[in-house]
């Protein structure tokens, strides 16, 4: 009897223990973001501002070293200009305070390194002075830059250099180079092949730029945008047109010119103020004719074979 | 090809058993290579049980995501090196994430789900609630990014001076 009762009690136990066991609420583990996967971390940091990175790093030591740790994403826009004030744009986030000192610089790339291990711009705008600080403030700033496209803005021969310089940190970018000068032709010629080349000399003292050299530069550059040429005949605007037809990437080529200019060639080939659309002669045709109140602001829409040519006012 | 009626059944983590059709299975790309290893014809009804280490309440969130998007696109398009918006999150997904009870418990909820979407290898839910952690992020304040992601501040008030020097070089 005493038995069977020791062996009963032995199960009740068993039992309860079973019973507590089934029915103790499960704690549940409390999830950390820091437990995520990181390739989803990685992913995150990338939809993230650059002044909200910043302020990711004050929350605590794992999104410091995170934020130190990753790369910054895409941001379409950027910008830097050393005129009057020094100005530059990380998509829309503005660095201040820089003043080039060689202490500066080491404590920018520092901080740089603490905030994102690459960062890549869609496109990137440089207004250089030509300063040698800035040159070697840029070339180490922009290291862990991608750019996709860059544009530069040269007003003189000094700025030009610091361009040609800093553009050879970038050798997979697409490159537009606005010049506001005529560096001469020997100069033009040894620029590398271009997506956009402008040439907009903005001195008192214009420089003509000679329809051979106009096509020289057409065969080499991918876009142009020129002022200052010389009148193109009637025979020079349809080699043009056909250049750009024959092309199988799209290009375009903006010419600044005199209105009578303009107006003559559209004579030589037969087209008459009271033209309208769909009015043809030879390959060009008229494709709109659009009459703004003032006529100054008229356009004409032209089209010879794959070409597309705009005519209005700049 | 996939039968939209074949059903496929998942066992979860917690024991539980859920059957679900193909249709929602084949943007889950563990699922998928599950089926594919065992090598059975895409016929053969019923397949052998998938295992997944998620859990039954977070596999029923899944579930509910992937029959709301058992239509998207396949394969789900590559990142490509653009700038991420995260502001094209769709209506349906937002409020999905929003209806996640007490404030804590959606953010928990959250990485159940980020978890489990990683290890079914669903790049759409991935995706989504990256964006929806990204926004919940984005210009909020320090002590706000602490409150959303439930960090602690582990930094001495010397070390937060000196990372808001070092801050200091942007414009907030």
């Amino acid at each position: 009897c005493t038995f069977r009762s020791n062996v009963n009690y032995f199960y009740c136990l068993i039992f309860s223990f079973n019973f507590l066991f089934i029915n103790l609420p499960v704690n549940p583990t409390k999830m950390d973001i820091l437990k995520l996967p990181d390739v989803f971390l990685r992913d995150l940091l990338k939809y993230i501002e650059i002044k909200d990175r910043m302020r990711l790093r004050l929350t605590c030591r794992a999104f410091e070293e995170l934020v130190a740790d990753t790369h910054a994403g895409y941001f379409n826009l950027g910008f830097f200009s050393r005129d009057m004030n020094t100005s530059i744009f990380m998509g829309t986030t503005r660095m201040i305070e820089i003043d080039f000192s060689d202490e500066q610089l080491e404590e920018l790339i520092d901080r740089r390194q603490r905030l994102y291990t690459g960062i890549t711009f869609g496109n990137f705008q440089f207004m250089l002075d030509g300063k040698p600080s800035t040159m070697e403030f840029l070339r180490e700033f922009t290291k862990k830059w991608k750019i996709e496209n860059i544009s530069f803005v040269a007003h003189n021969e000094q700025q030009l250099e610091s361009s040609l310089q800093l553009l050879s940190n970038f050798p997979g970018s697409e490159v537009s180079l606005a010049l506001c000068f005529h560096p001469g032709t020997e100069k033009l010629l040894s620029l590398q092949p271009m997506d956009i080349l402008q040439l907009y000399p903005t001195n008192d003292v214009p420089r003509q730029i000679s329809v051979d050299f106009f096509f020289t530069l057409l065969s080499k550059h991918k876009n142009l945008i020129l002022k200052n040429l010389s009148m193109l005949t009637s025979a020079d605007w349809k080699r043009v047109s056909l250049i750009i037809s024959e092309e199988a990437r799209e290009r375009s080529v903006i010419l600044l010119f005199d209105e009578t200019d303009v107006q003559t060639w559209l004579n030589e080939y037969g087209f008459t103020a009271s033209a309208q659309a769909g009015d043809t002669h030879g390959e060009f045709e008229i494709i709109k004719m659009l009459e703004a109140p003032d006529e100054n602001d008229d356009e004409i829409e032209l089209r010879y074979r794959k070409c597309k040519i705009m005519i209005g006012q700049s | 090809r996939i039968y939209p009626l074949m059903r496929v059944t998942l066992t979860t983590s917690d024991g539980a058993s859920v059957t679900v059709s193909r249709q929602l299975t084949k943007h889950s790309g563990f699922i998928e290579k599950a089926i594919t290893d065992m090598a059975v014809d895409d016929n053969a009804v019923p397949l052998s049980a998938v295992a997944v280490d998620v859990d039954d309440a977070t596999l029923k969130l899944v579930i509910e995501w992937l029959t709301e998007h058992r239509d998207d696109a396949l394969p789900y398009p590559e990142k490509t090196d653009e700038e991420r918006r995260a502001d094209d999150i769709p209506a349906w997904d937002q409020a999905f994430v929003q209806k996640w009870d007490t404030k804590e418990d959606q953010q928990q909820t959250l990485y159940a789900v980020i978890t489990a979407a990683d290890k079914l290898d669903i790049k759409g839910l991935l995706d989504m609630t990256c964006k929806t952690l990204a926004n919940k992020i984005n210009g909020k304040t320090v002590e706000e990014m602490r409150e959303i992601l439930q960090l602690e501040c582990d930094f001495t008030e010397e070390e937060l001076a000196e990372i808001r020097k070092e801050n200091a070089w942007c414009e907030n």
